[in-house]
């Protein structure tokens, strides 16, 4: 994935969100956190990013200028989607003012034919600085991803089974006493 | 403060900044973050899925297989925990994990299937068979076999089978 071995520079663009996320993002830069000391910084154009890091579900009204600042960025780029609403619209996701987050973004840029960036998830409403600091490192290649996709079939237990059999015997022999009734109508 | 003090003070602060990707940072009590399931408990009734107020859970019911299926898409996921106090069951429950960046949006997906019981009349998958055995241990003895029809059959039969039956 991501991102050369370099400081990553990030341009930070919010695309409607609540500020939030936004807020979030400078507790980064503050002393406790203070993402520099992995060589990231905040630059004031998007020629000058590696990431772009997109908070909220992207506007109707903002959406051409994301394309615009996504165009603006050298390639190879990445896209960082902070908070639920950028990682996929969130209470927003089915609005007509809203596209939908990043994954819908990436849809419009598949029928559009632009080249698709590489995109981190970082869910959460807001997400800890904690949270954002381990999508940064994911980004670039320091830590391995925790989450996977997680299946669970929930099977009854066998008491439940038990009782599934009892009722279905009864059904059948209630049915059978009032199979006459309706049959007759 | 003169300068010497406050010169003093930061040097007894020391370092601020938390070496956070190399060391663990536990978050505060009641911190509220990825939502769990516990199959064992889950019946599949899907009050979780009506509460949620970004949709997040979502349930479908898939007819040919006979399978309930119960996603939650963390992506979308506002960290509310309305489904844990809506749980009957208490089966929904929130941990400590905040660590869920990923690369791919199918990785932020966890999903629960329950096979379905079919109705005993139309042969229709109506709900899952761990909500009915739930919902029938709270009926009455003669007439929980109605757990076994699905809502439909149920309202086209039962005011003949009642008048039959004589309850």
């Amino acid at each position: 994935m991501v991102v050369s071995r370099r400081s990553i520079w990030v341009f930070h663009l919010n695309t409607g969100g609540c500020n939030a996320c936004d807020i979030e993002v400078l507790d980064l830069l503050a002393p406790v956190h203070d993402v520099e000391r992995f060589g990231i910084k905040l630059v004031a154009s998007p020629r000058h990013a590696d990431v772009l890091l997109v908070t909220g579900p992207i506007n109707v009204n903002v959406f051409d200028y994301v394309l615009r600042t996504l165009e603006a960025v050298p390639d190879p780029k990445t896209i960082v989607a902070i908070g639920s609403c950028a990682c996929g619209g969130g209470v927003w996701f089915d609005s007509y003012a809203t596209i939908g987050g990043v994954p819908k973004l990436l849809e419009i840029l598949e029928e559009r034919g632009i080249p698709k960036p590489s995109v981190v998830y970082v869910p959460g409403c807001p997400p800890k600085p904690e949270a954002m600091i381990f999508g940064l490192a994911v980004a670039a290649n320091m830590i391995e991803k925790k989450q996977r996709f997680e299946y669970v079939v929930a099977e009854p237990s066998t008491e439940d089974r038990e009782l599934l059999e009892v009722l279905r015997n009864e059904a059948l022999r209630n049915l059978g006493a009032a199979s006459k009734l309706l049959r007759g109508g | 403060m003169a300068r010497g003090g406050l010169l003093a003070k930061l040097v007894s602060i020391g370092i601020a900044t938390r070496r956070y990707p190399y060391e663990r940072v536990e978050p505060p009590e009641g911190f509220r973050g990825k939502i769990v399931v516990d199959p064992q408990k889950c019946v599949g009734c899907g009050a979780c899925a009506r509460v949620c107020p970004a949709r997040a859970i979502s349930i479908e019911d898939d007819e040919e297989r006979g399978i309930r299926r119960i996603a939650i898409f963390y992506g979308r996921c506002i960290f509310c925990a309305r489904c844990v106090d809506v749980c009957p069951l208490n089966a929904v429950s929130t941990t400590k994990e905040f660590e869920l960046a990923s690369n791919e949006s199918n990785d932020l997906l966890y999903v629960v299937e329950h096979p379905m019981a079919r109705c005993i009349l139309c042969g229709k998958p109506f709900a899952p068979q761990k909500l009915v055995a739930y919902v029938a241990r709270s009926m009455k003895e003669e007439t929980r076999w109605l757990a076994m029809v699905c809502p439909e059959c149920r309202s086209r039969i039962v005011a003949k089978v009642k008048s039959f039956v004589g309850w």
